[in-house]
């Protein structure tokens, strides 16, 4: 499904509203920062996450299909391993996707490394439901003799993968038109989640259970299972938000924690 | 003479800021003397000793007039009473005891999963902080209740034994245990068994005894020699689990091929086939999400400018560089 | 059940499966995904040419020789181009400002502005601004993109890895060196560049030595004295070929001074706080082709412009200040006052109050010696090295002695308040503040006060 009549209109001044949010989600050094570029140009806002000390960066471009425009906002998300909230920026990301108000999150495959991307893309696929897969560096891992099935990857992860470059801006145009789709609720995507070795499943359903019974409410919370990996890996700020029966205090948790700087 | 002047102001000022700073000081360490106190005799009072005001000294090293003090003041907060010559705590003082305790434990806790301080200096840094009133940890609500010594933070202590217990019975050779708590003091000896990469939930198979050493193959296979006072500050569980005893005649077959990967030469392949307990936290699951988990093929590739340390692995497609200390407690099987 | 008892549960689950709860979640994962990729995913054997030629690189450049080779060459190469570079532009900028003086200064004349504020205005604030953004700007604009392209190319990582032995033998982290670099450019920016370093302990000891990196604020100086006062003492004719070998030599011995005492500091933190230490894994990425836009973008807008932005806030006042002074000749009593402290470390008090006028940048130092010299009304150009000695030499009774104390106190002197300002803003603790701005100078004076009074003494 390509499409012929697209157009991404970078470094756009005046705009009156803002229609859709993109999260940009990735591994360090996977062209997170390129494909960014290449969308926003130089319309970009540099600031600081709040209360931390890690670069928030935000931009804005435009997309033309047809005759309809729709003005993009993008954020681009600290470069992470995963989003177990060690680090800041780890927690900056799992909050933003976890609670953070966005339209859909792009996920950033490294086509040279694709196991490495995939451990954050499946703990993404746990927070949200909201995204879409590029699959960056295709032409580099072409070159060095990588062949990846997309058809075959997009069936098992159940997810739509755009192979793009984001160095050259191959494809760029066939990803957001696809995310718009998305967004617009054409596709409907509910991606594949981590099933964990069965001794682990039964641990999970004994749990699950207990804590339906604790909170009631937390039933039909679409990212259940989530959280109670979250409270088996003894995650401080989950088993909090569980405790006092809120999903919402995420930022006052943060101060619990014992903290001992220097010593 | 302006020279003259400014230097005087300046020492003023640095006089009057260490007076302060004594005065402080002074307070914090009565404090501190208090809470050691109150811990040594609940201490001795689990192990059904006598306190009395001679052995009190001996431990906390306080000068007798001072100690006189501090106890007088501690028997009007009446955290502790006299029972003829023998000093015991209150009911009110054996809880605050007990909060300490656990305070010390969950910092350790603390310390050990979300920080990289070296895992001999943990008990330390715990024992200064836990006089720390800033630090406020609920004593409430557990998260997570083991410390790195394989202790329980609140509830019942388990039922294990010292290594060196089964050493009078010849039997035990070939049998597996499980390291249940690994003693904290004295330092040297704990330093030496977290220097050997001996820690709790470990597996072991005792293989010889000797007059004066006892030695173990571990389930990382590693064969280790340990002198009898060493042998007495780790407590095991004996373990009748067959997939254990199957996992251990895998690891004998294969005992000359396993080592660390700091072993490894350059270009030479390895298959990983575990994480030592030492390497915890953010460091354990940052190296697991880069792919060093069991089973992974890993081979170094670069040394550095300057030498081995660190050197660059190949790891499911990515360069990842380590120093030494880490390469050293992965285990590796060489693949030929 | 409460939630006391749920948690008691999980926790029995935790010591059932020995501890491993955590890790065996995440190798479930890795499971999962090999299984995906298995029938997904092909490795053919490639014989691309860029990868083994890739690899060859990699292995020079970790290599014994190679590794210092690629360091020393690279070095000298970029300290090459930015000097060389911002000579032209440095120049070309003065031009534009000085034929806007030239208007600003006729359309007072015509709107018939009082002289004593035209002359507030033109010769203290907008002089000083002029020479901050055309001394400070033109480095900084050669320096950053070229860092950038190396970082983008992917180098920075194994420069890092070559050097991690010796921040390890002091404690302190092996991306240190990476901060350092971007300290050589402006210590602001390096300070802000110690993000990258997750530990607290590691990450403070990164931005109090930082400063110990001579920026390039601090390189016209240090090649001006290097060339006037050191130079000659090797060789009485000044052929150009000489001066800026000298000049080169002068700021790679600057940068080892500023590495050994960089490491010392360290050590002594890192020593003296018990706190936590962060683990070491980098990794190596792979090459990648450095991207144009990207380069321009990040080093302009991240770092370039952001640095000197705070340049420019700090420099009014200043200009402001000096006029100030100079217009109701406050500066002999100051000088005076400051002179028997500056004789103690073999500086006078001009030195002493300039470095206290240029605080705020570290540019400002030899316009404002000049001008205290002098006792001109505002900040004049740098014009020609030989006018320069002759004010030096002849008004400051300058000899070689003093020019070695000078270029010391450049090195380790306290960093500039653009740097103060951003280390508080990183670290959010005016003791630690505090302490980045005491350390370094209290380490200036006492290396001047042993050097003047037991060694220079008795040359």
């Amino acid at each position: 499904m390509d499409c012929q009549n697209c157009k991404i209109i970078k470094n756009i001044k005046n705009f009156t509203k803002i229609d859709y949010t993109i999260a940009l989600v990735g591994n360090p050094n996977v062209g997170k920062s390129t494909l960014f570029n290449f969308l926003t140009g130089m319309n970009v806002k540099v600031g600081n996450w709040p209360g931390k000390t890690v670069t928030k960066i935000e931009g804005f471009f435009e997309f033309k299909v047809n005759q309809e425009k729709f003005v993009f906002k993008i954020i681009d998300l600290p470069g992470v391993y995963s989003i177990f909230s060690f680090t800041p920026e780890e927690e900056i990301t799992r909050n933003f996707l976890f609670l953070g108000s966005y339209n859909i999150a792009i996920i950033i495959l490294d086509a040279t490394n694709l196991e490495k991307s995939l451990v954050l893309a499946f703990q993404v696929f746990e927070v949200t439901n909201k995204v879409i897969l590029a699959l960056n560096l295709v032409d580099e891992a072409k070159r060095k003799g990588i062949i990846i099935d997309v058809e075959k990857l997009q069936e098992k992860l159940k997810v739509p993968i755009i192979p793009i470059i984001a160095q050259t801006g191959y494809n760029v145009d066939n990803l957001i038109y696809k995310a718009l789709s998305i967004i617009k609720g054409e596709i409907k995507v509910n991606p594949n989640k981590y099933t964990p070795p069965p001794e682990l499943e039964k641990i999970i359903q004994d749990i699950q259970k207990e804590i339906t019974e604790y909170y009631p409410e937390i039933k039909n919370h679409p990212f259940l299972r989530w959280i109670i990996l979250r409270i088996l890996e003894g995650d401080k700020i989950i088993i909090e938000m569980i405790k006092n029966k809120n999903l919402k205090t995420v930022e006052e948790k943060i101060k619990n924690k014992p903290i001992l700087p220097i010593l | 003479m302006i020279t003259w002047i400014i230097i005087s102001i300046f020492t003023l000022i640095t006089g009057m800021i260490i007076i302060i700073n004594i005065k402080n000081r002074n307070s914090r360490i009565k404090k501190e003397q208090k809470e050691d106190i109150m811990k040594f005799l609940y201490k001795k009072s689990k192990e059904n000793q006598k306190v009395n005001f001679e052995s009190l000294q001996l431990f906390s090293k306080i000068k007798t007039n001072k100690l006189t003090k501090i106890l007088e003041e501690m028997l009007k907060e009446r955290k502790i009473k006299y029972d003829e010559d023998n000093i015991k705590l209150t009911l009110d003082g054996e809880k605050e005891a007990k909060e300490i305790i656990q305070k010390h434990r969950r910092i350790e806790k603390y310390l050990f999963e979300e920080t990289s301080i070296d895992f001999e200096e943990i008990h330390d840094v715990a024992e200064k902080q836990e006089h720390n009133e800033e630090i406020k940890i609920n004593t409430k609500n557990t998260y997570e209740c083991i410390d790195p010594h394989g202790d329980i933070i609140t509830g019942q202590e388990t039922s294990s034994y010292p290594l060196l217990k089964i050493i009078k019975d010849i039997k035990n050779i070939e049998q597996i245990y499980k390291i249940t708590h690994i003693e904290d003091e004295p330092k040297e000896i704990y330093k030496k068994i977290v220097c050997l990469d001996l820690s709790p939930f470990d597996y072991i198979k005792i293989k010889n005894i000797s007059s004066n050493s006892i030695t173990l193959l571990t389930d990382k296979g590693k064969i280790i020699e340990l002198d009898y006072i060493t042998a007495g500050n780790i407590f095991v569980n004996k373990e009748e689990n067959e997939e254990i005893t199957k996992m251990f005649e895998e690891i004998e077959k294969n005992i000359t091929r396993i080592t660390t990967l700091n072993e490894l030469k350059l270009k030479e392949k390895g298959k990983i086939i575990a994480l030592s307990f030492y390497i915890r936290g953010e460091e354990r699951r940052r190296l697991m999400e880069l792919g060093f988990i069991k089973g992974s093929l890993i081979e170094p590739i670069y040394n550095n400018m300057l030498g081995k340390d660190p050197r660059v692995y190949k790891i499911k497609n990515t360069m990842i560089a380590l120093r030494e200390e880490q390469a050293r407690k992965i285990y590796v099987i060489r693949l030929n | 059940m409460n939630f006391q008892e749920i948690l008691e549960k999980v926790e029995k689950y935790r010591i059932q499966y020995n501890n491993t709860l955590k890790d065996k979640i995440i190798e479930g994962m890795h499971q999962q995904i090999d299984e995906i990729l298995q029938d997904t995913i092909e490795y053919k054997q490639s014989n691309d040419i860029l990868t083994k030629i890739e690899n060859y690189i990699d292995y020079f450049i970790t290599s014994r020789i190679g590794g210092i080779f690629v360091l020393i060459s690279l070095l000298s190469l970029i300290l090459w181009i930015t000097i060389t570079g911002a000579n032209y532009i440095s120049e070309f900028l003065s031009n534009i400002f000085a034929s806007i003086e030239v208007f600003l200064r006729n359309s007072s004349n015509l709107l018939r502005i009082p002289p004593t504020i035209s002359s507030f205005l033109i010769d203290g604030i907008y002089k000083s601004l002029s020479m901050v953004v055309s001394v400070m700007l033109p480095p900084m604009a050669i320096f950053f993109p070229l860092f950038t392209f190396l970082e983008d190319l992917g180098l920075l990582p194994r420069i890092a890895l070559n050097m991690d032995k010796l921040f390890k033998m002091v404690g302190a982290h092996g991306n240190q060196a990476l901060t350092m670099m971007v300290g050589f450019g402006c210590n602001a920016a390096g300070v802000i560049s110690t993000r990258i370093i997750k530990s607290p302990k590691e990450r403070l000891i990164a931005i109090i030595t930082n400063n110990f990196m001579p920026c390039n604020g601090r390189w016209p100086l240090l090649i001006m004295i290097s060339t006037l006062f050191l130079a000659p003492l090797i060789s009485e004719s000044l052929n150009p070929f000489l001066g800026s070998l000298i000049a080169a030599l002068a700021l790679v011995a600057s940068v080892i001074i500023g590495l050994f005492f960089t490491l010392i500091v360290s050590l002594g933190i890192s020593k003296s706080l018990k706190s936590i230490p962060s683990f070491y894994i980098l990794e190596i990425p792979p090459y990648r082709k450095p991207n144009l836009l990207r380069i321009i973008y990040t080093s302009i807008i991240d770092r370039t412009v952001f640095v000197l932005m705070r340049a420019i806030y700090m420099a009014i006042p200043a200009g402001a200040f000096v006029w100030f002074l100079n217009y109701f000749n406050l500066s002999t009593p100051i000088i005076n006052f400051l002179t028997p402290f500056g004789k103690m470390f073999g500086l006078d008090g001009v030195i002493i109050l300039s470095y206290i006028i240029a605080l705020p940048a570290n540019e400002l130092v030899i316009p404002s010696l000049l001008m205290l010299y002098t006792n001109a009304k505002n900040f004049i150009d740098i014009e020609e090295f030989k006018s320069i000695y002759q004010i030096l030499s002849t008004y400051g009774n300058w000899d070689w002695k003093i020019a070695l104390s000078v270029m010391l106190f450049s090195i380790l002197h306290n960093p500039c308040t653009t740097t103060i300002l951003t280390i508080y803003k990183e670290t959010k603790s005016i003791k630690w503040t505090a302490i980045a701005t005491l350390l370094p100078l209290s380490i200036a004076f006492t290396v001047l006060f042993i050097l003047n009074n037991l060694i220079l003494k008795h040359l």
